[in-house]
């Protein structure tokens, strides 16, 4: 196992009277890419503003390298890159001047890095930043988050307004990054963005769901549309393994918990048209998941 | 440094425009000063219709026909300006860092907050004393070319620097006001508020003579007819204007550097 390089100890934040981190523990090594799922709401932004001091925890402790986030912050952050949900534009300002004045910060000639990495993701350093797409900001802020050759890489919503090309690139970057030792923690909207992580959590109301519920999720819940010669009795698709029963005449919508093989024999009595298996979305599992 | 020489660059604009400005009036006022004399019986004649209150708070001395009281006169706008501009880049630090997310680019950077925080004002600080320069350059000049009877090189530095003390002091109450508005686009209208208050208080001051008001408003801190007629500043109110400026810092810096950035969502 490689070396732990981020460790958060039973963090939480409330804001008013609901918790937006509630009770967290999490650890990433190095070499490792971590997934954060969740969405909207679920608190996987909140947790990775945390990890970058953005906003300060109620209790618990975030550590890098050993070193307390709270108390060695400025340290930390030589090796800690971030890239934020949203990336503002400077007005007024290019590309090439926006990363030499951030390069300032980090001691070591990092400009070229940048450089290199506009070419690969296509992008002009002379191109003002207020011109910019949202596709091409995302690309600048994964730049941001990256070209001073961090030990920590923290991307909040990665996937987010990418091109299916630009999400290749993004995913090919990324495991370059994990073969040179990097920790990688990025959230996710959906599953399939997530695919590439080597270690998947699942969030939902600021709280981190058990370490299996992912693989859990992903091998037992299916997305389910049939259609039947007849109308459909509510009757036939009753019992606990049917989440989120929608029936239309002779059509019904479900989230299905089981293999396909349980399914297709539940399924057995029924004369069907057409059926529709998939992975579900996010927000459907969540909305049925306990 | 690199973030003192940003700011320096970034916030030119409202300083150098200002500036244009209060050269522009200073000259086109000057430049009138001849023909104001020329007609001085005139011009006395209409103040001494004015009540002494009014004439006080329009800054016009009794002593009419000197460029000094000329200048105090004009002064007293050029106060005005100056408050506002003051007021405003004040403001704007706290507001362009979150309406452009420049705080959250500093607050993931490997430096501390208080030091960005320090950088930043220093960085206005530093207009502020260049415009002042300038302006005292100007100011100088001009009253040395109309000038009718000796004027005392120190008295013009020292009314020129309570314009820079006057600014340095609404700066800092431009950065207290902006960290309650960094959502704010139309800060001009606050700032303007602000000063019209503070002008107001000045005005009942002058009128009642309730001596905590010359504590509360930096306008009468160090008042120009004051500064002529003892030709030095009131100590009470220089140490007024140093601990307003230290707390209001030190709130400011406490404020910046214990602010979120995103935690008022549940993403």
């Amino acid at each position: 196992m490689e070396r732990v390089t981020i460790e958060v100890k039973r963090i939480t934040k409330e804001i008013g009277s609901k918790k937006s981190l509630d009770n967290i523990d999490l650890t990433a090594h190095a070499s490792e890419i971590l997934a954060l799922i969740g969405p909207n709401g679920s608190g996987t932004c909140s947790l990775c503003r945390a990890l970058v001091g953005l906003i300060n925890v109620d209790q618990g402790k975030i550590s890098y390298f050993n070193h307390s986030l709270k108390n060695d912050k400025a340290y930390i952050m030589n090796f800690v890159g971030y890239k934020p949900s949203l990336f503002v534009p400077w007005k007024k300002t290019s590309l090439i001047k926006y990363f030499t004045y951030s390069s300032k910060f980090y001691q070591g000639d990092f400009l070229p890095n940048a450089l290199r990495l506009m070419e690969y993701f296509h992008l002009m350093p002379q191109a003002k930043l207020e011109n910019l797409t949202a596709e091409e900001l995302q690309k600048v802020a994964i730049i941001d988050a990256i070209y001073f050759d961090p030990e920590v890489i923290i991307l909040e919503n990665l996937m987010t307004s990418l091109s299916a090309d630009t999400k290749a690139l993004v995913k090919a970057l990324l495991l370059d990054l994990k073969a040179r030792s990097k920790t990688i923690i990025f959230t996710a909207n959906n599953l399939d963005d997530a695919d590439f992580a080597d270690t998947k959590r699942l969030m939902k109301n600021g709280a981190i769901l058990p370490l299996d519920s992912y693989e859990h999720i992903n091998k037992d819940y299916k997305r389910v549309l049939i259609k039947a010669k007849r109308a459909i009795d509510l009757e036939e698709l009753r019992g606990p393994r049917y989440k989120g029963l929608v029936i239309d005449g002779d059509q019904a919508f479900f989230i299905y918990l089981g293999d396909v093989n349980s399914l297709l024999a539940a399924l057995g009595n029924i004369a069907l048209v057409d059926i529709s298996i998939t992975n579900p979305c996010l927000e459907e599992l969540y909305r049925v998941i306990e | 440094m690199i973030i003192i020489q940003n700011e320096f660059v970034r916030s030119r604009r409202p300083y150098i425009i200002s500036s244009i400005v209060l050269s522009a009036i200073i000259i086109l006022s000057f430049s009138l000063y001849p023909l104001y004399y020329s007609n001085l019986d005139y011009f006395k004649a209409l103040f001494d219709k004015f009540p002494p209150t009014t004439l006080s708070f329009l800054g016009i001395a009794y002593d009419y026909g000197n460029i000094l009281s000329y200048y105090t006169f004009i002064f007293t706008f050029l106060a005005i300006i100056c408050a506002f501009r003051a007021l405003l880049v004040g403001m704007r630090i706290f507001s362009i860092d979150n309406l452009e997310q420049r705080a959250r680019f500093y607050y993931v950077k490997p430096i501390e907050r208080k030091r960005v925080f320090l950088y930043k004002v220093i960085g206005n600080l530093a207009w502020l004393v260049i415009s002042f320069v300038w302006y005292h350059l100007l100011s100088f000049i001009l009253i040395l070319i109309f000038k009718r009877n000796s004027i005392s090189n120190l008295t013009i530095l020292q009314i020129n620097t309570s314009l820079l003390l006057l600014e340095i002091v609404f700066f800092f109450i431009g950065l207290i006001v902006g960290s309650f508005l960094k959502k704010e686009h139309r800060l001009w209208v606050f700032a303007l508020v602000i000063v019209i208050i503070f002008k107001c208080i000045s005005f009942i001051d002058s009128s009642l003579k309730i001596v905590i008001l010359r504590y509360i408003n930096p306008f009468s801190y160090f008042t120009v007819s004051e500064i002529i007629e003892a030709g030095k500043y009131q100590y009470r109110f220089l140490i007024v204007t140093v601990v307003i400026v230290f707390f209001l810092y030190q709130f400011c810096s406490g404020i910046y550097e214990n602010e979120e950035i995103g935690g008022d969502s549940f993403d």
